[in-house]
């Protein structure tokens, strides 16, 4: 067979630029990696999520109301369309535990374990057994505090004092992402948890004898979810309902399926990137290839070798490099995607399967990897239609020894070192090889700009929007809402130096059917302390009357300045009004509205209630320890937490997209090694015959070095700065897809990011041409003078 | 009519080059019996190539016609051209252009791999005396063994007839006469048709034709009766 005289041919010729074949599978590989890892996470996640609602019976609907009797469990059972209901209390209360007052959920579960909605999975301990005094805690509480099994929690009830023996720890597909309310953006386990007690002894330390506060409803199906809705709130309105919450509705719930978005996206435009990237190489060194090996396909077609075959021979190349890469690829991308899932997993804690390779994931990505190839191997080397066989075999004409533009400008080419302008008339007379090499130079430069982008866009977030805004030292949470009186009693404190009111609560924005569960910031008209920036970096004067809402959830909700929006205040009273969006702001992340204190009360006809919080100026840095000591001891403050705290939480909150960002860029910084490689090896291939020529004249092996170094070099300067553009509109790609409703990232490339770019494409590109450059002492003047005329 | 392998009549060949038009062959008319070995003597830039790829497949005529064992071959396209090469024409160049990846027995491989009835590649091996070296790749072999794997190359597909362009031209004259004497061994034995072009007048001395050529015209064409061996050839 004809075929394995070409196979072996094709072996022996890449082992001889093994290097140049590893970096383009490298670049496939990277392709294949990046969309395999990331819609792995997505699946991962997924389906963990999916099944652990399944397993453990996620409610479609949660009843809160005052007091509801228990028998009502049962008649919301009589409903057709639901499965099953279970009922259960569920309270809010204060620990102190390891020196800090954290708030935990209460929620009571059977005294035996049964099937019940919203189920717990013991991840260690066990159920409850006989004894009363005992609970189950949260995973996560448990392991933030370094809770042991057996451990007493003592939680103050009305008063008085309960010590609960802890039993095991569990996960719940209610609390995956765990937040105490909406107005919550990251979870912070250290200051909430849930702990499950005896249903008997909930009865009892909360005086509940029949009753209970909150019914867990699972249906038959999730299509009907509207009409038994309305059935359920037929049977329980009489109660005091406060709500009637959708799975959709739940915190936990909500953010798992945003980032579930987030990720489906990225893995949609990421990979892409890459792919783009890599297919785009691949066609500019196939199209070298075929150009140095002009004069073996002229021996194949004057042997008798038709068109096809030489293709096919190409393109098959092109192919054994998408298989190698796409099975590279997909297998560390499995690997990746499996690690990133971990990490994803300290947000969600779903219970995961171990590590799994998705066939319907790896076929589709291999095969489009391999169709591309087979596209780039047949476009790439269509050319060899044109090549005539006696053509080829003879030297290409030289080119027409035309003036190059520069020329033009005698005085600065006469003054010109001859070397320059050897250098200059190389790069210009051989436009396609100069454009070529410039081609790939320019898109390992967007690519390493874009690296640098993504990470700039967190700093930014963190360095200049929060610190920006935030002026405080320290923040003192209160109990209840505080009055007036008790922010004296804080100013009041020793080496405090001011003092501002702030007060967030969650509010439920609605307009038409949709609605939304946000926070409301409610500040001075003038907050100093915790300023309200927009995307400009401009401070934000909150409105007389009204309130502010951020482009991203107006967007959401299809609010317009001026609209009247229904907004229904949780604290104090539970009530809904009608206010004025007085104003829509853009600002990068949109988790909050805003209005004056000064609204804040007109909106809820109180006078009474000024702060949730208190934001805190101490005099000296150094005071800031004992101010936060005295505020502990202050009753009606439930938490104290520093500006760091927040900054650290936010940077763990944005620490995957860090951590996916350095992957990125990591990548980036692979791809254009690897294109700036062979991009390198390939001109010193071509040019071997200027080379042996220029050392049979007697140029010494560093005197050709010197000039190869500076043609290449001067090129990959002036592409890697044309790169920098290009990259920053790659990065606004990518930006723009990995937005979500919530988050914006700004597309803030620095200075110091371009320069650093550049810099680290002259470096890879000073490497390569090293180590290629070493070639050129291997090259025999004899035999290449001799091979062709 | 029947008894020669090749019949051109009126050829013409045009080409741009730069911004003139070259006439690199102009009305050129000739026939060459079956098994003759025939010398195409001409000066760098007769047209004494352009007229050989036309013959041998590798490039369209202008105008005229090349007949080929009685095929017009001037009037096939790309895709006829390249079976037509396949299996009619077996070329040796000046400069070997032989695969550098593939050793000498690849080399003649891939050509007997695509033909209807190869020859042997031992036996050419054999009768290129290369046997011992069939392992060897291009760089490991000097040019008059690269000029031989080339030849055996044309050979094996037993072609209808073997085009030479300046086979000698990068050979020393020891090495030059060696590639001479195998050309005319294989004209003898295999009765292939062989025709030769260079511009050294020595070699026609052993040439049964002698077809001169000069400005893209044949000046004459010599038919010789008596021949002398490759060995008595002298320049």
């Amino acid at each position: 067979m004809v075929i394995m005289l070409f196979i072996k041919k094709m072996a022996r010729e890449t082992w001889r630029s093994k290097a140049q074949f590893l970096a383009l599978i490298i670049i496939v590989t990277m392709g294949v990696m990046f969309f395999v890892a990331i819609n792995s996470i997505h699946k991962n996640l997924k389906d963990s999520s999916d099944k652990f609602y399944k397993d453990r019976r996620f409610a479609h609907l949660t009843v809160s109301c005052f007091n509801i009797p228990e028998d009502v469990v049962r008649d919301i059972s009589n409903i057709p369309s639901v499965e099953k209901v279970s009922g259960r209390i569920v309270k809010d209360l204060k620990l102190e535990i390891n020196g800090t007052t954290s708030i935990i959920r209460m929620v009571t579960l059977p005294d035996s374990d049964e099937e019940i909605v919203n189920d717990i999975l013991i991840t260690s301990g066990s159920y409850f057994s006989a004894e009363k005094d005992q609970c189950i805690v949260d995973e996560q509480f448990f392991n933030t505090h370094k809770l042991k099994l057996g451990d007493k929690l003592k939680v103050k009830i009305n008063g008085v004092e309960e010590s609960l023996s802890i039993v095991g720890a569990s996960k719940s597909p209610e609390f995956v992402y765990q937040l105490r309310d909406g107005s919550q953006l990251m979870p912070d386990n250290k200051k909430f948890g849930v702990i499950y007690v005896k249903e008997s002894k909930g009865k009892e330390l909360f005086n509940m004898k029949d009753s209970i506060n909150n019914i867990a409803i699972l249906l038959e199906d999730e299509k009907n979810i509207e009409e038994a809705k309305k059935e359920i709130q037929k049977t329980v309105d009489k109660y005091g309902l406060i709500e009637i919450a959708e799975r959709k509705n739940n915190s936990s719930d909500k953010m798992l399926k945003a980032e579930l978005d987030e990720l489906k996206s990225l893995g949609g435009a990421v990979p892409v990137v890459f792919y783009i990237v890599a297919l785009s190489m691949m066609f500019i060194i196939m199209g070298r290839i075929i150009e140095t090996q002009r004069a073996q396909i002229g021996i194949l077609k004057a042997i008798g070798y038709g068109n096809g075959t030489i293709l096919s021979y190409y393109i098959s190349f092109t192919v054994l490099v998408g298989v190698i890469g796409g099975a590279v690829g997909s297998v560390l991308g499995m690997f990746l995607g499996q690690y990133f899932t971990e990490i994803e997993n300290q947000f969600f804690h779903l219970p995961l399967s171990s590590l799994k390779m998705y066939p319907e994931l790896v076929l589709p990505s291999v095969a489009i990897t391999i169709l591309f190839c087979i596209l780039v191997g047949y476009f790439s080397s269509r050319s060899i239609y044109k090549i005539l066989p006696n053509e080829a075999m003879k030297p290409k004409a030289p080119k027409g020894g035309k003036k190059i533009f520069i020329e033009r400008f005698k005085k600065f080419w006469s003054n010109l070192d001859y070397k320059w302008k050897i250098t200059f008339r190389n790069i210009f007379r051989s436009k396609k090889r100069t454009l070529l090499t410039a081609a790939g130079v320019i898109m390992s430069s967007a690519v390493v700009v874009v690296g640098f982008g993504l990470m700039d866009s967190i700093n930014y977030m963190i360095d200049t929007q929060m610190m920006s805004s935030l002026k405080y030292e320290i923040r003192a949470d209160f109990t209840n809402l505080a009055s007036s009186e008790e922010l004296k009693d804080i100013e009041n404190i020793d080496k405090v130096k001011s003092v501002e009111p702030i007060l967030e609560t969650a509010v439920r924005i609605s307009k038409g059917s949709k609605s939304r569960d946000v926070r409301l910031t409610a500040s001075p008209e003038k907050p100093q302390l915790n300023k309200i920036i927009n995307k400009k970096a401009e401070e934000v004067i909150l409105p007389k009357e009204g309130i502010i809402i951020p482009k991203l959830i107006s967007a959401d909700l299809n609010i317009k300045e001026g609209d009247i929006v229904k907004c229904k205040f949780y604290y104090p009273k539970n009530e809904e009004k009608e206010v004025k969006v007085s104003k829509i702001i853009e600002q990068y992340m949109g988790y909050s509205v805003y209005c004056s204190i000064d609204s804040f009360k007109s909106f809820i006809d109180s006078e009474k209630w000024t702060a949730s919080s208190a934001l805190i100026k101490v005099d000296k840095l150094e005071n800031k320890k004992a101010v936060e000591d005295a505020l502990k001891d202050k009753a009606f403050v439930r938490l104290v937490e520093t500006k760091d705290d927040r900054i650290n939480n936010m940077k763990d909150f944005l620490g995957v997209m860090t951590l996916f960002t350095v992957i990125c860029f990591i990548s980036a910084a692979v791809l254009s090694m690897a294109v700036i490689y062979n991009i390198s090896s390939i001109n010193i291939f071509e040019r071997e015959r200027d080379y042996s020529t220029l050392k049979l004249l007697g140029y010494k092996d560093k005197e050709i070095k010197g000039l190869m170094l500076r043609e290449n070099m001067l090129l990959t300067a002036v592409a890697s700065i044309i790169g920098l553009p290009i990259g920053y509109f790659l990065n606004m790609m990518m930006l723009s897809a990995v937005k979500t409703e919530d988050i914006n990232f700004p597309n803030v490339i620095t200075i110091r990011s371009y320069l650093l770019s550049i810099i680290m494409i002259l470096v890879f590109a000073i490497l390569s041409n090293l180590v290629v450059a070493r070639k050129i002492s291997k090259v025999d003047i004899m035999e290449t003078m001799k091979e062709r005329e | 009519m029947n008894s020669s392998v090749i019949k051109v009549s009126n050829l013409m060949k045009e080409y741009k080059m730069g911004e003139c038009m070259v006439n690199a062959v102009k009305d050129v008319s000739f026939e060459i019996p079956k098994g003759d070995f025939v010398v195409v003597l001409g000066p760098s830039g007769s047209g004494k190539s352009t007229l050989l790829n036309m013959v041998g497949g590798m490039d369209k005529p202008t105008a005229g016609e090349v007949w080929i064992e009685d095929e017009n071959i001037s009037k096939y396209n790309l895709k006829e051209l390249t079976k037509f090469r396949r299996e009619k024409v077996g070329f040796v160049f000046q400069f070997y252009n032989l695969l550098p990846s593939l050793t000498a027995y690849e080399n003649i491989e891939v050509a007997s791999k695509i033909s209807n009835e190869p020859l042997e590649i031992d036996t050419i091996l054999q009768s290129v005396e290369l046997g011992h070296r069939k392992e060897n790749f291009p760089s490991q072999m000097s040019g008059g063994e690269q000029q031989r794997v080339a030849i055996a190359r044309a050979v094996v597909k037993n072609p209808a007839m073997l085009l030479c362009d300046e086979p000698t031209g990068a050979l020393d004259y020891n090495t030059g006469k060696l590639i001479l004497k195998l050309l005319h061994k294989i004209n003898k034995d295999f009765n292939k048709t062989v025709v030769v072009i260079t511009h050294n007048a020595a070699i026609a001395g052993m040439a049964d034709r002698v077809i001169k050529m000069k400005s893209g015209v044949i000046e004459s064409i010599i038919v010789n009766e008596h021949p002398i061996s490759p060995e008595e050839v002298e320049w």
